[in-house]
């Protein structure tokens, strides 16, 4: 249940679990995936994969290949226009491989042929010499002083420090310090959907491609660097997405669909199989952060010193940005005036690391959050009171030099905590219970980058309002949410609302969906886009009334004079019939800090959502299996536009990061090939796996945000694994430094 | 005319620093600043004009303020 709910609500449109605006089509099965969707005379497109980790390519051989008959294209490096390479930082992943392979299954070549049987025996066709390589599989090997540098610079992608105070002195005068090591695994985003998507070329000559992604104005530019076109010719739509959770963030097949269809002048289909999705796939980076913590006899924290290592796999992609995260998050919400971060993005022959939930923050939050409990116990403190003592409030300077704004609703949030947090009785013999609690922290947004979302609204005679976003809907219900801002504000039904959105052709450039920034900068962008119509609106109503502007009032879709009204719909038929437009398009500069933090590249937000997570966990005496029992998790996401749908983002991360803690790590063996690559393998939880999970809002208002409204996509994964391991470590008594838990770890 | 110029990102350390003024003649494009600014790409950049996306053609007026920078993210 959501606290929200019980609410008696001032608005008409918000604080109302409404049904998704998708959910017919979606129950129907008629809403279209990307493998739904049929072109006329399109090629079969496939790929050929390294099947060496680590290696120095000598040779490509692909003549017999192209013999082979119903095969129009076999493309390698060699057919690329222009860039050769892609990354949302830095354009360093090959779109094919040339000179070496970095990871198993990178990309070699394509084919394309008029049928699967055909593309397939191609495949096969193709010959590739290869000197392998020492393959690398961890973080200390690639910082080995020995190690084969895997780029050519190295096996450092970056390496920064940031800092403030004196750590030395502080630590000098603390009554305890602990010093620990924890280790967080790769995790892979697990989509029901796999990658996949189509390519064609247009009459007018436009190169559309329709794929699952996350971010489509992005991922044009990414195209048109490759191509060597100019981006105004590519149209990228994004098709409705069975999950992403970051995974889809940068590019996947979007390059290969766009060179395919360049190159043939054919409509191509590109659908990674599910073993290609965990072969060739972004998973999240596995971390290993090592953490000395000072604190006063009275819990005052004093320093934080904290190494952090990130494995980014072969390339970059979100790399450097995901290490900002965990150096912002390192000190979580807390008074910490003395910190020296030292921190490292290293490559490995780990496949492709990128964004996952949380970016960055799962990783630093099971340190910091388990170095909290810790010191609790250390301090024979309540470790809620601990972090009551040090949470930062509204008003004062955090770590990173951010005026902190509306900790209120951390502080609520842990009040709340402390009335669920007792230890369940064993419900079964032979077992043992424990409770857990930690609390997270997650920017929303870009911290310091510029970001300028633009959203429109056009107001249709017929009796609809048009929103048109380029935010991609991928399961986290942003379209509802952003109607039901763009009803409240209009004063109209959710029903007279169509949503355009996640197509360069027809949805103004709001950004993707990354960062829990959806509904913060395409709501604030509607809004304001909602001004300009209403403004507009009104002085038409004003000449209808013939009086003046500031005489009419509006309510509910209405404009009013005296005894008179006329709708909204009314009006735009009178622009329209003097050949004005009724499309309005605003653009929203997003509130930043300008001047990043030194050493980080986007460092501080200026809002942060919150969470607390108080976990029950009962383990097995004779097998060691952990089994959660009961998560109580109380969020501050501002104002909840709708209850039932932020409750599923809330519910669907923690039961991701009950995975991430307990069952899920995507492994590699010696020779660098990916272990566990399908759902037979890589066991993520499922329905029964989860346990009774309360979700409870606490009432918050972030003005900054639309109609008071923050983020939620990503808070509900960033605390589990330090709140489960609590809950762990005070069922047996030892504590866990290491996810996920294992029953061999500590049987 | 001069035209006050933000870097963001990457940008702040590949070109020097996060506030520039650049002299530039009249009539000078977007694109020109770039090029005073050392910075070539030309396809994967994003760049805002007193508050809106702007193109590398768009035309300059003295006092104008440009932010540059990569489309790049963070956050999932």
């Amino acid at each position: 249940m959501t606290s929200t709910e019980s609410v008696v609500s001032r608005y008409e449109s918000l604080n109302r679990s409404i049904p998704r605006i998708d959910s017919e089509d979606k129950v129907r099965g008629t809403l279209l995936y990307v493998t739904d969707i049929r072109l006329e005379n399109a090629l079969y497109a496939f790929t050929f994969r390294s099947k060496v980790a680590h290696g120095k390519i000598n040779r490509i051989e692909t003549e017999d290949a192209e013999k082979v008959n119903g095969v129009k294209a076999v493309l390698t490096y060699k057919d690329i226009p222009s860039l050769n390479g892609y990354g949302a930082i830095v354009p360093e992943i090959p779109v094919l491989a040339y000179d070496k392979v970095r990871y198993y299954g990178e990309p070699i070549a394509l084919v394309a042929a008029e049928s699967v049987e055909a593309g397939l025996e191609a495949l096969s066709r193709i010959k590739v010499d290869i000197t392998p390589l020492p393959v690398i599989r961890s973080i200390e090997e690639a910082l080995d002083d020995n190690a084969p540098k895997i780029h050519e610079k190295g096996n450092i992608a970056r390496h920064t420090i940031v800092k403030k105070g004196n750590v030395d002195k502080a630590r000098a005068s603390a009554y305890v310090v602990l010093e620990r090591t924890y280790e967080t695994p790769m995790q892979k985003h697990m989509y029901l959907e796999p990658e996949g998507g189509v390519a064609y070329i247009d009459e007018n000559g436009t190169l559309n491609v329709i794929a699952g992604g996350q971010t489509p104005y992005r991922d044009k530019l990414q195209i048109a660097r490759v191509l060597g076109i100019s981006p105004d010719k590519i149209r990228v739509k994004n098709s409705p997405t069975g999950g992403a959770f970051g995974g889809k963030d940068d590019v996947t097949v979007q390059i290969h669909l766009a060179l395919l269809a360049y190159k043939t002048k054919r409509p191509v289909r590109l659908t990674w199989s599910r073993e290609e999705s965990g072969i060739a796939g972004f998973h999240r980076t596995s971390s290993k952060i090592k953490l000395r913590t000072a604190a006063a006899k009275d819990g005052t924290l004093l320093s934080n010193e904290a190494a952090i290592y990130l494995d980014s796999g072969a390339y970059q992609s979100f790399g450097p940005t995901i290490l900002d995260v965990s150096i912002e998050t390192i000190n979580g919400p807390y008074r910490v005036p003395n910190y020296y971060i030292d921190a490292y993005l290293v490559y490995t022959n780990n496949g492709l690391a990128s964004a996952f939930r949380g970016f960055g923050a799962p990783e630093s939050n099971f340190a910091i959050e388990s170095m909290m409990n810790e010191l609790a116990d250390e301090l024979k403190m309540d470790p809620i009171d601990l972090r009551l003592k040090n949470i930062l409030r509204t008003g004062e300077t955090g770590p990173f030099n951010n005026i902190i704004r509306h900790s209120e609703g951390l502080e609520e949030a842990l009040k709340r905590a402390k009335e669920v947090f007792y230890r369940p009785d064993p419900s079964t013999p032979f077992a043992r219970t424990g409770v857990g609690v930690a609390v997270a922290i997650k920017g929303v947004g870009f911290g310091t980058l510029p970001d300028f979302p633009t959203a429109a609204i056009e107001v249709v005679p017929e009796g609809k309002v048009r929103i048109m976003f380029s935010n991609v809907d991928y399961g986290q219900g942003i379209n509802t949410g952003n109607a039901q801002l763009v009803a409240e504000k209009l004063q109209i039904p959710v029903s007279q609302i169509e949503v355009y959105h996640s197509d360069t052709k027809y949805s103004p450039d709001t950004g993707g969906s990354s960062a829990s920034r959806s509904t913060f900068n395409a709501g604030n962008a509607l809004l304001a886009a909602c001004e300009k119509a209403l403004s507009e609106l009104r002085l038409e109503a004003a000449s209808y009334f013939m009086t003046s502007s500031s005489s009419v009032t509006y309510r509910g879709g209405n404009f009013y004079y005296k005894d008179r009204s006329i709708n909204i719909y009314e009006l735009a038929k009178r622009l329209r019939s003097r050949g004005k437009s009724t499309f309005f398009e605003a653009t929203y500069e997003v509130p930043r800090y300008p001047e990043p933090v030194e050493g980080t590249l986007e460092v501080p937000h200026m809002v942060y959502m919150y969470g607390v997570m108080v976990s029950k966990v009962e383990i097995d005496e004779m097998l060691g299996k952990i089994r959660p029992l009961e998560v109580d998790f109380i969020a501050d996401i501002g104002n909840v536009i709708n209850p039932a749908i932020a409750a599923g983002q809330i519910e669907g991360g923690v039961i991701q990061g009950l995975g991430y803690s307990l069952t899920e790590y995507y492994s590699y063996d010696k020779d660098g090939r990916p272990l566990n690559i399908n759902y037979t393998t890589y066991i993520v939880p499922t329905a029964k796996d989860s346990p009774m999970i309360n979700v409870e809002f606490v009432r918050t208002y972030e003005e900054l945000g639309p109609f008071g409204a923050k983020g939620v996509g990503e808070i509900g994964i960033i605390p589990v694994g330090a709140s489960i391991s609590d809950a762990v470590a005070d069922a047996i008594g030892k504590r866990p430094y290491r996810l996920p838990i294992l029953p061999w770890d500590f049987i | 005319m001069r035209v006050e110029v933000e870097l963001a990102g990457p940008y702040i350390y590949q070109y020097g620093g996060r506030l520039h003024t650049v002299e530039v003649d009249e009539g000078a494009k977007v694109e020109d600043v770039l090029k005073k600014l050392g910075i070539t790409e030309r396809i994967y950049i994003v760049i805002i004009k007193n508050g809106k996306a702007a193109k590398l053609d768009d035309p300059l007026s003295e006092g104008d303020k440009l932010i540059v920078f990569p489309p790049v993210g963070g956050g999932a």
